[in-house]
This record gives C-alpha cells, sequence and structure tokens, in this order.
C-alpha cells in the first residue's frame, strides 16, 4: 500500500502527556513512513500550546494543522475529553497548507486570496483534488471567506471542511498550525495527486409548515420574513417561549429547529442555525442568507440523523466504485452530537457498516460544516451548512 | 340598375358583418362569462391553498410543540442515564482504594472525564479546622486560599458545614448565586459538603464556566450521592489506615514481647538446667555417706562391735528408718532430674494397663488391707496394649496409689482405664479427704505439699506427684487432678497408644549420648 495512515487518541489529564501518548500512537501505526501531513483533533481541554508543540516535536518534518473541538469521532469510540491526532504518509499524495489569521478583521477577500495564494504555493504544480478549509467557528465571516477561497481556487475542485468548536461553550476556539494555536484563523489545505476522494453532506431535517419569503437581509441576518421582523416565523409556532428558548441553556431553538432555505439550483435544503436573535427581532445565522430566498422552520429527529448518515455513506460508497477507502474523515454538526444523545456512536456505526468495518476513521463535531450540497457530480460549489454530517473518504488511486 | 345592385350587395354585406360582429360579441360574452367563473373557481381554489397553508402551519404548531416536549424529555433522560453512568463509574473507581491519596486522585480525574466538570475544588478540614485543598482543576493557588477563607467567614456557606446541605445555582436565590459566583468565578455551580459519621469533613465544589453546561436539580441529586460515597470511602481509608497502624503497632509489640519471653525462657531453662545438674550432683554426693551411715548403723545394730543397750537400739532404728527416707528423697530427686534432662533411660515396649494396673495392685493390697480400703478395678475391654516404660508407668500407679491410700480411711479406691481421643485415660479415684481447689494448681510442684491436719501426721518427701507428672509428660501424656473435700480426689491421665516414632527416635539418641557420656 502506498498510503500510511495513524490515528492516536488520549484522554490523559496531562494534555502534554496526552498529546505526546496520540502522537506515538500515530507514529507507531504509520510504521515510520515519512509523514507528510498531521491532522490535529482537541476537545478544548487539550488545546494548548504545549500539546501542540510536543506533536510537532514528534513530527518535525510534518505540516501540522488541526483545530479545537466538541468531540473527537474515532473508527472505535466518540470522545468529548480527550486529543487525536492523525499522521498522513503518501509518496503519491500531496498536501499544500497555509494559515490566515484575523478572520474577523479587515477585507475578506483579501484575507481568503493570501490564504489560497500560499496554499498554492506549498501545495505545488500537481493535479488537485479537493481542499479542507478550518476555520474558526465562532467567526461570523466563514461563510463569505468560504465563498471567497472558492471563487480563488474554481469549482472544479470542491471544499470540505468544518468550523473549530468548543464543547458548546461558545467562547472561544482553536486552530493549530505548525507549532501555533491560534484563535480567529482559518486553515487551508489542499490535496493532490494520485488520491481518489469520495464525499457527500446530509442533514436529514425535513421542512415544517407553509413556505416564508426571506424579505429583508444583509449577509448572515435575516431583518424580515414575510416582511414582518425575522423572530416572528419562531413567535408564530412557539409563541411567547420563542426567545426564552434561544436563551436557554442549551439552545434548543438552534439546535432542533433550524432554517431551511432553498437555494437556486439547488436540490436540497441548505441548513442554518440561528445562532443569536438582535433586540430588533432579527435571526443572525453562521451563513450567508440572501433576501428573495425561501425559507422554512426544519424538523429532525435521532432516526432522521441516523438515516442521513446512511445516505451520506451510500453515496460515498457509490462516488468511490464501490472500492473500500484507505481513510474516512468526518466533520459533523455539533448539533447532531447533542440531539443524538447517548447514541451517537451509532452513526459510525452505519458507517462502518458501508464503507468498510476496518477503515480508519478520524473525524470532529463543529460549529458549521462546509460542504457542497448536491452530489459531486452535479455541483461542486460548497455552503456553510448547519446541521450536516460531511464523510470524506480517500483512496489512494493509481491513475493508469 | 348597376347602382341597384351595388347597394343591394353593400346591404347585404352589411348585414353579414353585423351579424358577423353580434355574433362575435356573443361569443366573447359567453368566452367572458366563462372566464369570470374560471376566476372565480382560481379564487376559490386559492383561498382552499391558503387555508391548506394556514392549517399546516396549524398542524406545524402542533408537531413542533410535540416535538419541543419529547425533546425536553429525551435530553433530561439522556443526561440523568449520563449521570447514573458516571455516579456509578465514580463510585466504584473511588471504593476500589482504601488510601485516601488515591481516592482524590482518581475523584479529581472522574469529575473531569466522567461528569464533564471544568472546575473541581475537594476542601479537606485538617485538625484545626482550617480548609486544606485535596483536589483542583481550574483554580490558581492563591485562588483556592481566598476560596478557602471566604467559605469559612461567608454567612451563607454555613448551612453547607452545619446543616449538610447542598448549594447549587439551579436551586439558590438569586442574591446568592451572584455571591457564589464571584467567589468562584462560575456562573453554574454545584457545592456539596462531605459527610462522615463524625459529620462534616470537608466540601467538594464543581463548577462549569460556560451557560450551556449549567446545573439542574437532578445534577445536584447526583453530587451530593456522589460526596456521600466519598464521604464514606475516605472514612474506610480512615479506618482501614487505624486498623493498619495498630495492626503494625500490635506485631512490633508482640515481637518485642516474643523477645522477652524467648530471653525469659531461655533463662528459665538455663536455671533448670542448672538446678538439674545441682540437684543431680548433690544427690549422688548425699548417697554416698548415707549409704555409709546406713551401713555403720546396720553393723552397730547387728551386734558385731558388742551389745548395744535397747534405748541405742531405738535411737540406731530411727537413723536406719530416717536414712531410708533419705535415700527415697533422694532417689525420686534423681529421677526426676533425669527426666528432666532426658537421661532417664525409657525402655519402651508393648503392654497392656491392665498388668501394669495388677502390679501396682499387688505391690500396694498389703496396705489396703491394712486401712480397710476397698479396691476395685474398671477396665475397658477393647483397650488396646501401649507402647510405655512398664516400669516407670507402674511408678505413677503405685505413686498415685499410695497417695490415695495415705489419704484414704475405710474408704474405696478404683483404677478406671478407657478410651479417649488422646489414647486410653486412666482414673485413680478415692474416697479421702479431698483437696481444696485452690491447692489443685500447684499439686504437681516439686516440694508442694497441701497445708492440712493429715499431712502433719503424714509423711512425704513432696516430690511423690511432681515425679508422676514428669513421667507421664515424658510419655506424651497428661496429668490432672479433681476433687471435693470429704468426697475423694480423682486423678487423671492419659497416655498415647502408641509412643511417636520421632520421639522415640530422639529419646532413645538422648539416652544412647547420655549413657555414652
Amino acid at each position: 500500500m502506498s498510503i500510511q495512515i495513524g490515528i492516536g487518541f488520549s484522554k490523559d489529564e496531562n494534555p502534554f502527556r496526552a498529546a505526546q501518548n496520540a502522537a506515538i500512537q500515530a507514529k507507531v501505526q504509520a510504521q515510520g513512513a515519512p509523514i507528510q501531513l498531521v491532522i490535529v483533533f482537541a476537545t478544548i481541554h487539550y488545546s494548548r500550546i504545549e500539546a501542540i508543540r510536543v506533536i510537532k516535536e514528534s513530527f518535525p518534518e510534518a505540516k501540522i494543522v488541526g483545530c479545537s473541538t466538541s468531540g473527537l469521532i474515532l473508527s472505535k469510540t466518540i470522545e468529548t475529553w480527550g486529543i487525536s491526532v492523525l499522521a498522513i504518509a503518501s509518496k503519491e499524495i500531496h498536501f499544500g497548507t497555509s494559515c490566515v489569521k484575523n478572520i474577523s478583521e479587515g477585507k475578506i477577500s483579501a484575507t481568503s486570496k493570501k490564504l489560497v495564494k500560499q496554499a498554492l504555493d506549498n501545495f505545488g504544480l500537481d493535479r488537485r483534488q479537493l481542499s479542507l478549509l478550518l476555520t474558526d467557528g465562532l467567526s461570523q465571516n466563514n461563510s463569505i471567506l468560504l465563498k471567497d477561497v472558492q471563487h480563488s481556487l474554481g469549482l472544479f475542485s470542491p471544499i470540505l471542511g468544518a468550523g473549530s468548536s468548543d464543547n458548546f461553550q461558545s467562547k472561544k476556539t482553536y486552530q493549530f498550525f505548525d507549532n501555533e494555536i491560534l484563535t480567529d484563523a482559518a486553515i487551508a489545505i489542499i490535496m493532490g495527486g494520485q488520491v481518489a476522494t469520495g464525499f457527500s453532506s446530509h442533514h436529514g431535517w425535513k421542512p415544517l409548515g407553509k413556505p416564508r419569503i426571506i424579505t429583508d437581509s444583509e449577509r448572515n441576518i435575516i431583518k424580515k420574513i414575510n416582511n414582518k421582523k425575522a423572530i416572528s416565523i419562531y413567535e408564530e409556532f412557539f409563541a411567547e417561549q420563542a426567545i426564552s428558548l434561544f436563551s436557554h441553556r442549551l439552545n434548543r431553538m438552534r439546535d432542533f429547529y433550524p432554517l431551511g432555505m432553498l437555494i437556486e439550483g439547488q436540490e436540497k435544503y441548505l441548513l442554518q442555525q440561528v445562532v443569536d436573535v438582535a433586540e430588533d427581532g432579527s435571526l443572525i445565522c453562521q451563513g450567508e442568507v440572501p433576501a428573495g430566498t425561501e425559507v422554512h422552520i426544519m424538523i429532525g429527529n435521532k432516526d432522521s440523523c441516523r438515516h442521513s448518515t446512511l445516505n451520506a455513506a451510500c453515496e460515498v460508497k457509490e462516488s468511490l466504485l464501490g472500492k473500500t477507502p484507505d481513510l474516512i474523515m468526518i466533520f459533523e454538526s455539533a448539533s447532531r452530537q447533542k440531539l443524538l444523545g447517548r447514541n451517537v456512536f451509532q452513526e459510525i456505526q452505519i458507517i462502518k457498516e458501508v464503507l468498510g468495518e476496518n477503515v480508519p476513521i478520524f473525524g470532529m463535531y463543529a460549529y458549521g460544516e462546509f460542504a457542497p450540497l448536491g452530489i459531486p457530480e452535479k455541483a461542486n460549489e460548497s455552503f456553510l451548512q448547519n446541521e450536516t454530517i460531511s464523510i470524506l473518504a480517500i483512496e489512494n488511486h493509481k491513475f493508469y | 340598375m348597376l347602382n341597384i345592385t351595388s347597394s343591394s350587395i353593400d346591404l347585404s354585406f352589411f348585414a353579414i358583418v353585423g351579424i358577423a360582429i353580434l355574433t362575435m360579441i356573443a361569443a366573447l360574452v359567453f368566452v367572458l362569462i366563462g372566464k369570470i367563473d374560471q376566476v372565480k373557481e382560481l379564487k376559490f381554489a386559492l383561498k382552499k391553498l391558503k387555508l391548506s397553508f394556514n392549517s399546516l402551519d396549524e398542524q406545524a404548531k402542533l408537531i413542533l410543540k410535540t416535538d419541543l416536549e419529547l425533546n425536553r424529555a429525551q435530553e433530561e433522560l439522556d443526561k440523568r442515564l449520563a449521570s447514573l453512568d458516571a455516579l456509578q463509574r465514580t463510585s466504584r473507581l473511588i471504593s476500589t482504594t482504601l488510601d485516601a491519596s488515591e481516592i482524590f486522585r482518581r475523584l479529581d480525574k472522574a469529575l473531569m472525564l466522567q461528569f464533564g466538570f471544568e472546575q473541581i475544588l475537594v476542601f479537606i478540614f485538617d485538625a484545626e479546622k482550617n480548609l486544606m485543598t485535596r483536589v483542583n482543576s481550574g483554580f490558581s493557588e492563591n485562588a483556592t486560599r481566598e476560596i478557602a477563607t471566604r467559605l469559612l467567614i461567608e454567612s451563607i456557606f454555613s448551612s453547607l458545614f452545619k446543616e449538610g446541605y447542598a448549594l447549587s445555582s439551579a436551586t439558590v436565590s438569586k442574591t446568592k448565586k451572584a455571591k457564589i459566583t464571584s467567589i468562584f468565578g462560575s456562573q453554574n455551580f454545584i457545592l456539596s459538603p462531605i459527610l462522615t459519621q463524625d459529620g462534616t469533613i470537608g466540601l467538594i465544589f464543581v463548577g462549569n464556566q460556560s451557560e450551556a453546561q449549567s446545573m439542574s436539580e437532578a445534577d445536584e441529586e447526583m453530587i451530593s450521592i456522589l460526596t456521600n460515597q466519598i464521604g464514606q470511602s475516605l472514612e474506610n481509608a480512615q479506618l482501614f489506615e487505624q486498623v493498619y497502624k495498630s495492626r503494625q503497632e500490635l506485631e512490633s509489640r508482640i515481637q518485642e514481647r516474643t523477645r522477652q519471653l524467648a530471653s525469659a525462657l531461655e533463662k528459665v531453662q538455663k536455671i533448670s538446667r542448672t538446678k538439674t545438674e545441682f540437684v543431680s550432683a548433690v544427690s549422688h554426693e548425699l548417697r554416698t555417706p548415707l549409704t555409709s551411715i546406713k551401713g555403720y548403723a546396720a553393723i552397730l545394730m547387728s551386734g558385731k562391735l558388742g551389745e548395744i543397750p535397747d534405748k541405742v537400739k531405738e535411737r540406731l532404728n530411727k537413723i536406719n528408718k530416717h536414712s531410708d527416707n533419705l535415700v527415697e528423697l533422694i532417689n525420686e530427686l534423681l529421677d526426676i532430674s533425669r527426666i528432666e534432662s532426658g537421661r532417664v533411660d525409657m525402655k519402651f515396649e508393648k503392654v497392656a494397663i491392665k498388668n501394669i494396673i495388677e502390679n501396682a495392685r499387688d505391690i500396694l493390697m498389703p496396705q489396703m488391707k491394712e486401712k480397710q480400703i476397698t479396691f476395685s478395678t474398671e477396665v475397658t475391654e477393647s483397650l488396646p496394649d501401649i507402647v510405655v516404660d512398664q516400669k516407670q508407668i507402674e511408678r505413677v500407679f503405685i505413686n498415685l496409689l499410695s497417695n490415695a491410700i495415705k489419704y484414704t480411711e475405710n474408704g474405696k479406691i478404683s483404677i478406671i482405664a478407657s478410651h479417649n481421643e488422646k489414647g486410653i485415660l486412666v482414673e485413680v479415684e478415692d474416697t479421702g479427704s479431698g483437696i481444696k481447689s485452690e491447692d489443685l494448681p500447684r499439686l504437681f510442684d516439686e516440694f508442694y505439699r497441701v497445708e492440712n491436719e493429715l499431712n502433719q501426721n503424714v509423711k512425704g518427701t513432696g516430690l511423690g506427684l511432681s515425679l508422676v507428672k514428669h513421667i507421664v509428660t515424658a510419655h506424651e501424656g497428661e496429668i490432672w487432678a479433681t476433687s471435693e473435700i470429704e468426697v475423694g480426689t480423682t486423678f487423671h491421665f492419659t497416655l498415647p497408644i502408641n509412643q511417636k516414632k520421632e520421639n522415640q527416635d530422639d529419646k532413645n539418641n538422648t539416652n544412647k549420648e547420655s549413657s555414652e557420656s
């Protein structure tokens, strides 16, 4: 096999020791092959500079990227405490990485151009397959950043990825690049060479009630729906409970009843969580919410979540022409983690049943997922979505 | 004509056009009427559609409300189950160690990993009633010291220590919550006392800064259960430590005492050996002149050196008799010292106990007759032969019977031999004067004689029973006495049926060595 994958995990209470243990495990599993790319996901408690530095020391030649998360997805477990390390070694697959800081400040277009340019310079001239984008999940510029990055990279190579999360604290998330730990940053990874990828993204939520139209909006803020203040869409359904449910400790509205938008030219509803409600009743979303878009309140449950996971896994298998992948990466909404509760691992079991019991799985729970809405052949345009599971399967593919 | 024709044509043309226009108008009217109906129908359909949309919304409202309730219930259930699981795991973790430091270490890890608390503090009171930090996650040392001080002085915490009630952000008043938040820096917290049978020994604080991880009453209950478990585990650890320390102390005392006793035993053994050697040496030295005294007395009494007056003869008889007593005393002393030192020449052989009893009876029968004592024996028929030194065991019977005869007048003496778990049990029973219970423990001591009127008249060395005990013990047997004043005394002794081979060998070797030396 010309791709070596190593995955390590530890939840030793000491973050330094945990990172060291995870790095050693990944190194051992990769059988000492020269590692090109290391992806690190860590829960908020393990997102420490000493942890990142010890990983860099363990893989001095590798490109290190990663971010904080609300939960670590692995083949055998899902953990809400700990640090996981993915090490990839392959002579045929190439990676280009870059990082930009302060994405909430200055011009987004300049930031995204810088991010893409650095990543392309770092990648070289090989055939591009796919790009990953890891950003600060609390930034309100992620949707525009994604759009600009996509514009710079072109639509022929899709973008997947996620916004970093912080165990539902919504205070501060971290991005890891090389031996640095950052916040309010974005990281791009361009992947290419002899690699075949299959990906799919599903949510499983269904629209409820009559359609409404966003009549006034600005970037990620919905000001009016059907010419009434935006919160009225929730007030009509939940009456006076609406505001209290948004301020409730679990923010049930955000997690359980997102807004679904029908984007022109797309077949599926794009889900947008309402992360906050402004004093004037405007709804603040994570992604862009263009005026004139049809909008619904969406509903889902554990069963629809599991069903969407099965759909995504089957589509991935189809796009790989039934081949078993070498690695599965998962970017999943932290809200789904909350919704599924104790049954959260069932999704991983479904993925394993479809894509192979022994395929290494490495993933994270995010505040916002980047993925195309449709199936790969039809559309590569990626969107910032919520409540989704995005599955990316990587296979070291020989081109003859 | 042509004009008439052309005007007729014009008229008919206009008529046709008029008819056509009228027809068209009529058709248009019909179409218009039809369209108006259609518009009406469409309007009706639109109205129905709007109604359907509205009823869709109404249905959606119902679905959402039900869904919301279900989600709430599910969420609470999930949380409860997760907490119960965490509680069960943590309880198991802390109850499987008896080391207090290990309990705190495991607790720290469990509260962080199982329950997911971001801030953890465990304080335990020291002997001076100061709060000492045992677990600290998420606080600086300075902050911990400040918190410990505030906990002791702020009145809001009094219920915690005095009444053992927990405080949590879910149940306290807003004012209290604000106060506690200002001290710990957490919006969401639970403070619970650690209780043991002796009262509050400390407290636990767990907190989350994030509003998303706020505490519920269920969390408070869970932490209260956990703190009770911690209290029990710490109590167990403390008890174990006390027991362990006591055991260590006891063990060292036993070792010390054993050392002292061993040293004392060595001294006693040394003294005993010296005594035995001394008695043996002195007895030997005494026997030679005694033999001379007896010999000279006998010569004088025989009259070979000339006739002696009766008064002198009488005195010589007394010398002879006292010399005999002295010889008997010396012989018994010598026998005891020989048995004690293992130098007695034991000849083990298989004999029937019945024969030994008969021999002893034969020897002592005249004395019994003289004192009109009835003698009886009762030997169990199936009693097997025993391996003993016949001569020595005969001495045991003779001594015990002589003793019984001494203290019995017109009474009865009986010997009963039967089986017991140690071999055979022999009982020599008399109906004599009996022995006071306080004298019984010293009965077998050397030179011990019971102080009573009879003993003042009956002579004895005080060595007979001691010798008996030595012989029985040398045969791996046991001897004891029971008695009742004016009813009689019974001496009981046991003898094993077979002597242990190694004992026999040892004894034979000892005998051999001593005889060689």
